[in-house]
């Protein structure tokens, strides 16, 4: 019956005014007293590409989790274009909303195509239209065709992480939620496949969440930074005004980065006037 | 040696199959018990607790025992569905055997399905989750492929365990590679004994070989292998299934219990229905307790009894009256109790009796019990594991006041070296057993009448009580095989060198009963 309902994402969802709304959410686990995330209000906009930043233990994946109700918020209610998600089954939901795992998440025993079409073979797609759209997709993460037999530990960590994106995006769905994509990466990989997640990004016209804790990427990939800090939002800006903000949190952030790149500038300078 | 392999490679065909077709139902059976006891056991810690203990307790429960509980459990559901749905369960052979060994094959099904379950990467159970897959797609995509190593190793276990432990349905009338070893125990046969366990063994390996290519063909993604494992599998359960389907049924089924004159006797009374016509399976090696309530149940139509047994164990008598109205009140209590007809005496006794070495006891000038209890306090007694404790020994004690310088058990063969060696000086013979004319023992003669007596006696199944074929086949061998040559029959197979086969024994006691006329 579930197979059937593969028209979760109702014409409405596409429309140009996507919304999703997270409206006074909390999640206390029993045993803890202090809650994970408490009474976070969030809206974001249409084709935006989302951070959450925050330190680890700050509760910004528990947020990013409650979208596709990997986490059932305890109290608070999350609209997608102003339909309550507890309205909808966990599994019609998340086939709808492309998600990255940290550190992958790929299926160990299932090749990588079959990992790539796991979604549309869900959604109940014809085996046809599932290859062409695992040969799109190899290419759009810029992977040789020749993996689709492979194991996932058959290939590098970089490589796993595109696979990973091309999953998450196989069923085209209109939202991109990412928990550290690149966090395992080294630093050369990281930087390349940031940039062409972002250029997906505006390709395919996504709406995007993404959680990491490098204040850095959350600027170059980012076009709204929330800083989350105590499972609370403290702080919420675009990036492109990041050095405005007065909060002394967030300068002591961008602080680390700015220094930085003032210290390779300085040491350049000095090299080239020896 | 040579003929004794011959034999017990005559009987493999059917041996083998069964067995084969018994452990393989046990398995299937335990892993469709299993499979969803498992899936409960990942749901709630309560459940996993409370199964894998009970599944623990049943392990620990010894193989033979949790077999014999089947049957009288089987014939009290029996009992009760007979009276709901007039059905009737068979409570011998196979069913009790399927239901036991498949309890037995649970736990290690039950304990790595949970371990594999529960040893998941949660991070691939949570991308499971979140591209949309349901419970149910869950276990199916992403748990049970990644959870079937070890899934399979718990399979393979129970695979090796089952087939050994399927030796012990023998004891329960199923016929298995047990036989070759209850009965090659008994005889001290050990050709036979090694062909079973070796047939097991070899049996237990092919299986496991098959199962480990299903194993590794699942976890390396092969399906050559995965398909070669299974067809091994199918292959094998289908070759004994198909000669198991296509076997004949037969006219009677003899028993015995698990000792040689047993073993001699059913196969004399089969070689006798057989010279007549009829076919004739054997069931034997059951337990004592087994085999009379398999025959009141029509599961067996006859087999050898002894009376003193028949009259303590099974009518629960603790009195003794004198042979001759024994037998009359055995006669009658047996079938107004149980509908089973005692149909006579072979007659010869198998009882306790004791004996010294013959050049002993004339020395000490002992040839009565009595005279033996003057002397008791300077001897030493050697007897079985069960004679100390049986009530044999009590009237005896206490009708001739014996009291021994020391008593000591032994398995039957060692208690008869003890005596050859003297390390004992008296021991508790059976009267009928070949060793006493062979190491020339002098039985003691109880002139009190004191020792219960144990007639060999043919029972038939109630269903039989009117078979005239029956009464026929087995007349001739009534009050026609005295102690002596009982005793020579039952030596022919004990003795230690130049063993002869059941049936040799069988043949020469048929041969000698022609010579007397009988």
């Amino acid at each position: 019956m579930l197979d059937n309902n593969f028209h979760f994402v109702p014409p409405n969802f596409k429309a140009r005014i996507l919304l999703i709304e997270l409206d006074h959410i909390s999640k206390r686990y029993q045993s803890s007293v202090d809650p994970v995330i408490n009474d976070v209000s969030l809206s974001i906009a249409t084709e935006s590409f989302i951070a959450l930043l925050g330190a680890s233990g700050s509760g910004k994946t528990t947020i990013l989790k409650t979208i596709n109700q990997l986490i059932q918020p305890s109290s608070g209610e999350i609209r997608i274009n102003g339909i309550p998600t507890s309205s909808l089954s966990p599994p019609i939901l998340r086939r709808g909303i492309g998600y990255v795992f940290q550190g992958s998440g790929l299926f160990p025993h299932l090749s990588i195509s079959e990992n790539i079409g796991i979604t549309p073979t869900l959604l109940g797609w014809s085996q046809p239209k599932i290859k062409q759209r695992i040969e799109e997709l190899l290419k759009m993460v810029e992977l040789p065709q020749h993996f689709e037999s492979r194991l996932p530990h058959q290939l590098s960590g970089g490589q796993q992480q595109r696979v990973a994106i091309a999953r998450a995006l196989a069923a085209s769905p209109p939202i991109l939620l990412m928990d550290e994509p690149f966090g395992a990466l080294d630093p050369i990989t990281r930087d390349s496949l940031g940039r062409e997640c972002r250029a997906l990004h505006e390709r395919l016209k996504l709406t995007t969440v993404m959680v990491t804790h490098d204040i850095q990427e959350a600027l170059l990939l980012a076009d709204r930074i929330i800083i989350i800090k105590a499972g609370q939002i403290m702080a919420d800006f675009p990036s492109h005004l990041a050095l405005e903000q007065t909060n002394t949190d967030v300068q002591a952030m961008m602080d680390v980065p700015l220094r930085q790149a003032k210290q390779l500038q300085e040491m350049f300078k000095a090299k080239a006037h020896e | 040696m040579n003929e004794q392999i011959l034999l017990a490679w005559s009987q493999l065909p059917l041996y083998l199959t069964q067995h084969i077709l018994l452990s393989a139902s046990a398995i299937l059976l335990a892993f469709v018990i299993g499979f969803p006891l498992m899936i409960i056991c990942t749901k709630s810690t309560y459940w996993r607790n409370a199964l894998l203990s009970s599944a623990g307790v049943i392990q620990t429960i010894p193989g033979l025992a949790l077999l014999a509980l089947f049957y009288p459990l089987l014939l009290g559901l029996s009992k009760i569905t007979d009276a709901l749905f007039s059905l009737t369960l068979p409570a011998f052979g196979f069913l009790p055997s399927l239901l036991a060994l498949a309890l037995y094959a649970l736990l290690p099904i039950l304990r790595n399905g949970v371990a594999a379950l529960s040893g998941i990467d949660p991070l691939v159970i949570e991308a499971a989750d979140g591209v949309g897959m349901t419970a149910q797609q869950k276990l199916w995509q992403v748990e049970l492929p990644l959870g079937a190593p070890v899934l399979m190793s718990g399979i393979r276990i129970a695979t090796v365990w089952t087939i050994g432990a399927a030796t012990l349905a023998t004891s329960v009338g199923q016929v298995s590679l047990g036989n070759y070893i209850f009965s090659g125990l008994q005889t001290e046969n050990w050709v036979s004994v090694l062909f079973g366990c070796l047939a097991a063994s070899i049996l237990a390996l092919v299986a496991d070989f098959a199962l480990s290519l299903v194993e590794t063909g699942l976890v390396l993604r092969q399906r050559k292998r995965l398909s070669l494992g299974i067809l091994i599998l199918v292959v094998g359960v289908l070759s004994a299934l198909v000669p198991a389907l296509s076997r004949p049924k037969h006219d009677y089924v003899v028993g015995a219990k698990n000792f040689s004159e047993q073993f001699i006797l059913a196969q004399l009374i089969d070689d006798r229905l057989q010279s007549m016509g009829a076919s004739v399976q054997q069931s034997t090696s059951l337990g004592s307790a087994v085999v009379f309530k398999a025959l009141a149940n029509n599961e067996i139509d006859v087999y050898v009894d002894y009376s003193g047994t028949l009259w303590s164990n099974v009518l629960g008598h603790t009195t003794r009256p004198p042979r001759a109205q024994l037998m009359a009140k055995l006669r009658q209590e047996l079938h107004t109790q149980y509908g089973v007809t005692l149909l006579g005496s072979l007659g010869f006794e198998n009882a306790y009796v004791l004996a010294m070495k013959e050049h002993q006891a004339q020395n000490s000038n002992i040839t009565t019990i009595n005279n033996l209890s003057e002397k008791a306090p300077n001897l030493r007694l050697g007897s079985d594991l069960e004679f100390l404790s049986r009530p044999d020994w009590a009237l005896l004690k206490s009708a001739y006041k014996l009291s021994f310088k020391s008593e000591k058990s032994f398995t039957p063969t060692l208690m008869y070296r003890a005596l050859e060696s003297d390390g004992v000086d008296v021991i508790s013979a059976f009267s009928s057993d070949g060793r006493i004319q062979a190491q020339q023992l002098r039985i003691l003669t109880d002139s009190l009448n004191a020792a219960p007596s144990y007639d060999a006696v043919v029972l038939i199944a109630p269903k039989r009580a009117n078979d005239d074929f029956l009464r026929k086949a087995i007349s001739p061998l009534l009050s026609a095989i005295d102690v002596t040559l009982m005793q020579e029959a039952n030596y022919m197979v004990d003795r230690e060198k130049n063993k002869a086969t059941i049936s040799q024994a069988a043949k020469f006691l048929k041969k000698q009963l022609v010579i007397s006329g009988k």
